[in-house]
């Protein structure tokens, strides 16, 4: 702010013309600043002498009466009767209501501290039940794995369970064992007898195996053939040589079309086999 | 003023202390110009009396809160007695306009002429200053008088004067200037 602006609102100000952000901004500059403050305080010395160039005027003797009494009045409150008595009863009274107080200050002090320990016993309860609860909530959040556990156990047994059932729905329906059948060849001539052969057939896969123990090698220019005997065919058909091993060995055979089977037969046929049987039938075995 | 300065500011220690002797002589050292001052301003003596007596009454109460370091006695007594009586110029507005609509007068009366005492003590540094003023360009000292007598604010007075409100506020600055020097001058 620059001197003339400073004297401006200085002059102003002392003759009380300043008023809103004007006078704000001012008190607030003489409030923290001592050379507005002391050029205000020298203009309202200036102003004051304009008062008193006024030609002086003796003012009328009741005005000073006026002031005496009515400042008398202000400085001396005459009192009544009770006027000496009126500080020692207020004492008094404060006295009394300062021991009202204090008693009820008491009181206070006490409810203050039973409900203090009320306080104290209430956290101490709310601590161990909060703790309390901490525990059951691990439990449970511990049982609740398990229980996840045992779900997820139960889930992969049912799914084992299930997936048996259907391995074992696929095996019965692959049954190896239904329609099997044992067939036992017996001796159809006295020479043979006491030769044990026997033979299982599958029906389902038209494929059988026959047991060679027991049957001798054959004669030099023969060999033993295996016959499939029936009802669907007119004549046996052939299931192949049997290539024996002095009473050891085994041979699969089998069928390339789907036809009942009621028997198997071997014959003695010239070597190589033949077409149809042409020599004697010595074992014959009925299926049942 | 009969007290120097310095004696009007033990004296206002004394009445704050409630004696009423050092009252009484504050009374008697500013009531002249006190009055002066509150019949220029309000022209009518009742009204003067009233604030006078505001003026005194408020001294003899709020003694203990003179502050010497921020004004004089005298400095103090007459921004009270303006207040006091621009707030009665204010509310009487309203009462005039009040009897105006009446079609009656306020009342009036002449004050007292000043005893010789009284006229010794004042006159001299009175009319020295008084002398200065008239100095004082018409607009300028028409500022200060309507600012400091009459109580009016800038924009009243530059309706008044017809001059603008940036006018008012240089008027008030020079007339300030002259004030200032005056006043190093009679001390």
């Amino acid at each position: 702010m620059n001197t003339e602006r400073l004297e401006e609102l200085a002059a102003l100000y002392a003759l009380d013309l300043l008023e809103g952000a004007e006078l704000a901004e001012f008190e607030a500059l003489i409030r923290c600043d001592e050379a507005p403050a002391a050029l205000a305080k020298e203009c309202r010395e200036a102003v004051t002498h304009l008062g008193l160039s006024l030609p002086a005027l003796e003012p009328p003797a009741r005005l000073r009466r006026k002031v005496m009494e009515s400042t008398q009045i202000a400085a001396v409150v005459p009192g009544p009767w009770y006027g000496e008595v009126l500080p020692w009863a207020i004492a008094a009274s404060f006295a009394l209501a300062a021991l009202v107080l204090w008693n009820q200050g008491q009181q206070s002090e006490q409810r203050v501290n039973a409900v203090a320990r009320e306080l104290e016993t209430l956290k101490i309860q709310i601590t161990e039940i909060t703790s309390h609860r901490d525990k059951l909530a691990a439990e449970l959040g511990q049982a609740d794995g398990q229980r996840d556990e045992m779900r997820v156990r139960l889930e992969k047994l049912e799914n084992e369970r299930r997936s048996l059932q259907l391995q074992m729905a696929t095996l019965q329906n692959q049954d190896p064992l239904d329609g099997l059948r044992f067939v036992r060849l017996e001796a159809q001539q006295n020479v043979w007898k006491g030769t044990d052969i026997t033979a299982v057939w599958y029906p389902n896969r038209l494929e059988g195996r026959i047991d060679l123990a027991g049957l001798t090698i054959a004669e030099p220019g023969k060999d033993y053939q295996l016959w499939i005997i029936s009802p669907d065919a007119t004549q046996p058909i052939s299931a192949g040589v049997l290539i024996t091993a002095d009473g050891h060995g085994s041979q699969n055979f089998h069928l390339d079309q789907q036809v009942k089977v009621a028997a198997l037969a071997i014959s003695v046929e010239p070597k190589g086999g033949s077409a149809s049987p042409t020599g004697p039938v010595i074992l014959v075995g009925a299926i049942n | 003023m009969s007290e120097p300065e310095n004696g009007l500011n033990d004296l206002i220690r004394e009445v704050a202390t409630g004696n009423r002797h050092a009252f009484e002589r504050v009374y008697d050292a500013l009531s002249p110009t006190l009055y002066a001052l509150a019949i220029r301003m309000l022209a009518r003596l009742e009204d003067a009396e009233d604030v006078v007596q505001d003026v005194f009454v408020k001294i003899w109460s709020d003694a203990s809160q003179f502050d010497p370091s921020r004004g004089t006695v005298p400095a103090w007594a007459t921004t009270i007695l303006r207040r006091r009586a621009i707030d009665r110029i204010r509310s009487r507005g309203r009462r005039d306009r009040l009897y105006e609509a009446a079609g009656k007068e306020p009342s009036t009366a002449q004050p007292n002429p000043p005893s010789p005492a009284t006229a010794a003590a004042f006159s001299e540094s009175a009319a020295l200053l008084r002398q200065k003023l008239d100095a004082l360009p018409a607009e300028v000292r028409g500022t200060l008088e309507l600012a400091y007598f009459s109580g009016l604010s800038q924009t009243e007075i530059a309706e008044e004067l017809k001059i603008p409100i940036t006018t008012v506020k240089s008027h008030a600055r020079r007339a300030m200037q002259i004030l200032r020097q005056n006043l190093v001058r009679l001390q």
